[in-house]
């Protein structure tokens, strides 16, 4: 009888044991987040790449509440779907095991979790608070710091809070890296932005990359190039360095960093001698064309090649195919603006293409990847809250942090794209009350009083510009998680409560977006029911509902945007186009070529954006091994390092642990190391203290700059 | 039933890595695995001295991966796709030693091997595989090799294509290069672990052996109806219970 | 006619539930392998798989598996003294010279009867076997040594999927796999004929469904053991 118990028993077991041990082996197909699953259909949610001003939109495939994959639009006229792996990191970020999803306050005992509207009641306090303390003086101790990685409508709300709040210092996305050419560009042209749209290059004869290194910033506007290419228009590349870019141009020139300025005079000085320039559009069309004369003059072919590091034969053949190209465009690099002298270098170049009447007309003009910005803001703002004077750049707010006058700070991107900023975290503690807006834990924290998560681009609805100055639009695809919240919500939150009755109504960016097209008379056609059908966005102004977008030449009645119409080779505020080595080079007067004989360059690789976002994403981290500094063998072993080893990139500023990477893509004599390495990032190939941290505080007119310092690379010992 | 198929203009890619990730995202290959890739070979004919060559599984026509498998798991479908089927995988590994490209690799959260399979997974939605349509530079072409109207068919029978194939392990490679490409005689010879190897051998044993065995006893069995070993005398003689053994 | 209890309940239900699950083990798991791999030939795979399915295959394979090996797992200790020790007691009780003599007189019994032996000068008479035969112990002894090969590598190719690392292993574990199955099938037409097709061995296929041998049977056939259940039952009386 007992056998007969113990053997059903353990029947009943075994088969539960079998059931338990089949289940076990993984049997489905789709297992794991983010695959496919076949024969299961999507929502399909539209969006955009918040990064690059490329602006690539996407399709979001969308289920169980999660954007599980993304495609590109097909239909976008400027990408053709493309999309580069940075954009495609968002699906990752936003699920990241490494986001801060918590408001939290600095204590005494360290950081506390506090509810949103905790954090919103305590920087309104702090706001009023400031208010009451310096009454009509308000607006000399307020200050926020821009990029906000949202969208559009959360540079609007975040603005009109901060007028009401009584703050106007507002530093610009990009003030350090981008400004130069396009303040010059807003200038000297009445527009700070390319002045014709990227697909005109197929129109140009010629079209020279000045220092822009498009496949490796801009990834996917390389189509561009070899879309240009199949017409047969010349692509000649200027920069030091041979990169991707470098497999799509007819002709590179391994320009000396930082002396393009040099370049682009002894072309103005060399068609102003022998009178090739276009006599009558110039007399017609600009200003003070005898101080271009006099700027130009010390320019020789002998003065340019001692600064360039060019051969002469190679600059007298970049010089006549100038001459000799009907159409020419050129694209300038956001590299131009990272030296000192990028002010006086995007002048001449400007003045190249003016002399020679090729802004103006199809295939002609300048590009810039760097704004792209519609105008208007500004308008909108001002009808809302009444006008306002300009605030101070970063450079004046430091001083200002320094003397103790700033009372909030609304730091919403990291300090540490400033140059020094390791001496700029001690100014930042100076100050009374900082509220961090960011995604993860970095260096900010060390400087905040108060942390409010941020939503990523998929969280949040909400429009976006790009370099065509196309408008594009995306829809929420997913809930942020946590206390997220996007930026449009953090500060409209702020201003409704500072300003109950004047603040805009809105539960949407959809609803700011329409009272703002219903604003601005050339945004009259830029509606959201029109932008969400576009896949490429719409290009402004669109002044009629339902109205053409206008591609190409911005100039359409021929005469530049100034107030007389013409072009001034004379800007008074700044002065004659005087070029000089970029400041600490080792050429310049402030230079130590004895113990910093080496030019540093710093900028983007393909896998990074900015400071922090990009190196939280493990997508990109597998392309990535960590600081390197490329340099010439040569240099290298005058420098006494080998390839791979890792040594000291020094400036009279600091030195950072870096792998040397020897290479002949690179001059002799020139270090180039990535921009955006960061300090806390979870993964080592992503892990660097910021560049910022050995690079000194040098401002020209408009932004901090620091490409073509002086440097060295010292051996670690031991 | 289509035959789907791709080309590559490897000349127009630079290697941004879309492909890479895009196909990680829309089919779960964890980061740090890969289902595609780029090649970088020196090549001085680029201005950046540098070529790319992206790629991924070959697709091929005589698949070494196929024969390698010891459990039916990976096939090339009628489609033109060599297929996985994750249920009947056991992640042993031996088709990712056969792959002359190094195209498989073993999931580390399933366990199982997986490779291109075209995005088989979403291409009832209508979108292209993620490394075609993520592409900035459009450098893969994808469709049905025999609809004459595709564009692949189209670029198949108007341009030249380029190979790349394993000298030592020939596979007949469907993917195919359009115009020339940096390198082709990168793929490494195939191997067979030692195991897998000997299956065959135990495999072959087996079917001999096992068939002498069983048709052996079926001549018995008809043997002892037809003449009986029934001689009295030679069945079972025991010996006293204390012996072990047979008596002298 | 005297009946003499051969097997228990429990022995003769775990005989059946072991032929039914390796017939099935394998012939699913031929089934499963691929191209030269495969011992039988393409159709077979085809036939299981038409009943299975591409999937199921694997996992009908592993379930019944699992089945099998869990099944043994519980029995082995629960049955421990009243089956397992003592049949294993018996099917090591080797005593290899008289037990090779056994089964090569046996064959030849088989092939040429008696008389045919005789005239090529070999002897006929068998040694005496205990509970079981020498043919029996040792398929015995190859069936437990597979069977333990069989489920260690078996789990291990099942479940090796949830662990990194493994490669090489299971590539070894499934050649192993596939030698204890290949030797256990060509061993089983063997058994399967000297247990229930030999001629005289109908009371022995009886007694794998009834528990009982007649006595005469068992004196002939396994007369050690019939002299020692004598034994046993003279001592019995005598106490």
């Amino acid at each position: 009888m007992s056998s007969k118990v113990s053997r059903r028993t353990f029947m009943k077991a075994g088969a539960a044991a079998v059931g338990a041990l089949t289940c076990l082996r993984p049997l489905s197909p789709a297992l794991g987040a983010n695959s496919a699953t076949p024969g299961i259909d999507y929502e399909r949610v539209h969006g955009y790449c918040p990064f690059c001003q490329t602006r690539c939109t996407f399709t979001a495939f969308k289920k169980n509440g999660k954007a599980e994959f993304l495609v590109g639009k097909d239909g976008n006229r400027w990408t053709a779907g493309g999309m580069c792996p940075k954009g495609m990191s968002f699906l990752e970020l936003a699920d990241s095991p490494h986001r801060l999803t918590r408001p939290m306050l600095k204590t005494a005992s360290g950081w506390q979790n506090i509810s949103y509207d905790e954090a919103i009641a305590l920087t309104v306090e702090k706001l009023q608070e400031a208010r009451r303390r310096h009454g009509n003086e308000i607006a000399r101790h307020l200050a926020l710091t821009a990029p906000l990685w949202d969208c559009r409508e959360s540079e609007l709300a975040a603005l009109i809070t901060m007028r009401f709040a009584g703050c106007i210092n507002i530093m610009p996305p990009g003030e350090v890296c981008i400004s130069t050419a396009s303040s010059t560009l807003n200038t000297l042209l009445g527009s700070g932005n390319s002045t014709t749209t990227v697909d005109e290059v197929e129109n140009a004869e010629l079209l020279v990359l000045w220092g822009a290194n498009i496949s490796e910033t801009y990834p996917p506007y390389t189509r561009w190039l070899e879309k240009a290419k199949a017409k047969g228009v010349r692509i000649i590349l200027l920069d030091c360095r041979r990169t991707r870019t470098s497999n799509f141009v007819d002709r590179q020139l391994r320009i000396a960093p930082g002396t393009d300025g040099a370049l682009a005079l002894g072309f103005v000085n060399q068609i102003i001698q022998d009178g090739s320039y276009d006599k009558a559009y110039v007399a017609e069309n600009t200003n003070n064309f005898n101080a271009l004369v006099k700027d130009a003059s010390p320019w020789t072919l002998a003065q340019v090649a001692a600064a360039t590091d060019l051969a002469e034969e190679d600059i007298i053949r970049f010089y006549r195919e100038l001459m000799n190209s009907r159409r020419t465009m050129m694209w300038l690099g956001g590299s131009l603006s990272r030296y000192s002298n990028g002010m006086a270098t995007v002048r001449a170049i400007i003045a190249m293409q003016v002399l020679c009447n090729q802004i103006m007309g199809s295939g002609k003009g300048l590009l810039t990847m760097e704004s792209g910005k519609p105008e208007g803001e500004k308008e909108f703002v001002d009808h809302i809250c009444g006008r306002a004077p300009a605030g101070v750049n970063f450079r004046r707010l430091r001083i200002a942090m320094d003397r103790n006058e700033i009372d909030v700070l609304f730091l919403n991107s990291s300090y540490r794209r400033y140059p020094d900023c390791d001496g700029l975290k001690e100014t930042l503690k100076k100050v009374n009350f900082v509220i961090h807006r960011g995604f993860f834990k970095t260096e900010e924290l060390e400087v905040a009083h108060l942390f409010v998560p941020a939503t990523f681009t998929l969280e949040s609805q909400g429009s976006h510009y790009g370099a065509e100055k196309q408008v594009v639009w995306r829809d929420k695809c997913q809930n942020a998680p946590g206390d997220c919240v996007p930026d449009w919500q953090f500060y409209r939150d702020i201003g409704r409560r500072l300003e109950p009755e004047k603040y805009p109504r809105f539960e949407t960016p959809s609803e700011l977006a329409t009272l703002f097209s219903n604003t601005l008379p050339d945004w009259k056609g830029i509606t959201v029911d029109r932008l969400r059908k576009s896949p490429s966005g719409l290009v402004g102004p669109i002044p009629a509902i339902n109205g053409p977008e206008l591609l190409g030449c911005i100039f359409r009645d021929g005469k530049f945007r100034t107030p007389d119409g013409k072009f001034d080779f004379l800007l008074k505020a700044v002065g004659p186009i005087i070029w000089t080595p970029p400041k600490g080079a080792p050429k310049d007067k402030d230079g130590d070529p004895k113990n910093f004989p080496l030019t540093f360059i710093q900028g983007k690789i393909l896998t990074q954006w900015q400071q922090t976002i990009t190196n939280f994403a493990a997508s990109l981290a597998q392309f990535s091994n960590g600081r390197y500094v490329q340099v010439h063998p040569e240099t290298a072993s005058q420098c006494g390092v080998k390839h791979g080893e890792t040594a000291y990139l020094v400036t009279a500023f600091g030195k950072v642990e870096a792998r040397i990477e020897a290479s002949e893509d690179i001059t002799p004599g020139v270090v180039f190391t990535p921009s955006h390495f960061l300090g806390t990032s979870p993964y080592p190939a992503t892990n660097s203290p910021p560049i910022n941290s050995i690079l000194p505080n040098y401002w020209d007119r408009i932004s901090a700059q620091f490409n073509g310092l002086g440097c060295m690379l010292q051996p670690m010992k031991g | 039933m289509p035959r789907y198929r791709m080309l590559i203009d490897s000349n127009k890619c630079y290697n941004c890595g879309a492909c890479i990730v895009g196909c990680q995202q829309r089919n779960s290959v964890p980061y740090g695995y890969r289902r595609n890739w780029v090649r970088v070979d020196a090549d001085p004919d680029y201005g950046f001295g540098k070529g790319f060559q992206p790629g991924g599984c070959m697709q091929c026509d005589a698949p070494l991966c196929v024969e390698a498998c010891p459990t039916q798991a990976t096939w090339k479908g009628d489609d033109g796709v060599v297929l996985i089927d994750v249920q009947r995988c056991i992640g042993c590994g031996a088709c990712i030693a056969a792959c002359p490209y190094d195209a498989r690799y073993r999931h580390p959260e399933r366990g199982t091997v997986d490779k291109c399979d075209y995005c088989a997974s979403s291409r009832h939605l209508g979108i292209a595989p993620a490394c075609v349509q993520l592409c900035p530079a459009q450098v893969r072409t994808f469709g049905d090799a025999s609809d004459p109207s595709s564009e692949v068919a189209q670029i198949a029978a108007q341009q030249t294509l380029t190979y790349v194939e394993s000298p030592q392990s020939p596979t007949k490679p469907s993917l195919a290069f359009v115009g020339a490409t940096t390198v082709t005689n990168w793929p490494r010879a195939a191997a067979l672990p030692s195991p897998i190897a000997a299956m065959r051998v135990v495999a072959t044993g087996v079917r001999y052996l096992g068939a002498l065995s069983l048709f052996g006893v079926i001549a018995m069995f008809f043997k002892q109806i037809l003449i009986p070993s029934d001689d009295k005398s030679g069945a079972e003689i025991h010996t006293p219970a204390s012996g072990k053994g047979e008596k002298p | 006619m005297t009946m003499i209890r051969r097997h228990n309940q429990s022995a003769i239900c775990m005989h059946w539930f072991n032929a039914l699950c390796w017939l099935f083990l394998l012939g699913s798991g031929f089934a499963l392998l691929a191209g030269e791999m495969q011992p039988i030939g393409a159709w077979w795979s085809e036939l299981w798989v038409g009943i299975f399915g591409e999937a199921g295959l694997l996992v009908a394979h592993i379930a019944i598996g699992s089945l099998w090996a869990g099944i043994y797992a519980l029995y082995t200790p629960l049955f421990l003294r009243r089956d397992v020790l003592p049949f294993l007691r018996e099917i090591f009780a080797v005593s290899l010279r008289c037990d090779l003599i056994w089964c090569i007189r046996k064959a030849f019994w088989l092939v040429m009867g008696a008389s045919g032996m005789r005239k090529i000068g070999m002897q006929t008479q068998l040694p005496a076997q205990g509970f079981y035969n020498a043919g029996q112990k040792f398929v015995a002894i190859a069936a437990i040594i597979c069977s333990i090969s069989l489920v260690v590598t078996g789990l291990l190719l099942a479940f090796s999927v949830m662990q990194q690392g493994l490669e090489a292993l299971v590539r070894w574990a499934l050649l192993l796999h596939l030698c204890c199955a290949g030797l256990m099938a060509i061993l089983l037409p063997v058994h399967i004929y000297m247990a229930a097709c030999a001629p005289g061995e109908r009371p022995a296929l009886i007694s794998m469904l009834t528990g009982f041998v007649p006595e005469d049977f068992a004196k002939h056939h396994n007369p050690l053991w019939h002299a020692s259940l004598v034994e046993k039952a003279g001592e019995h009386n005598r106490h």
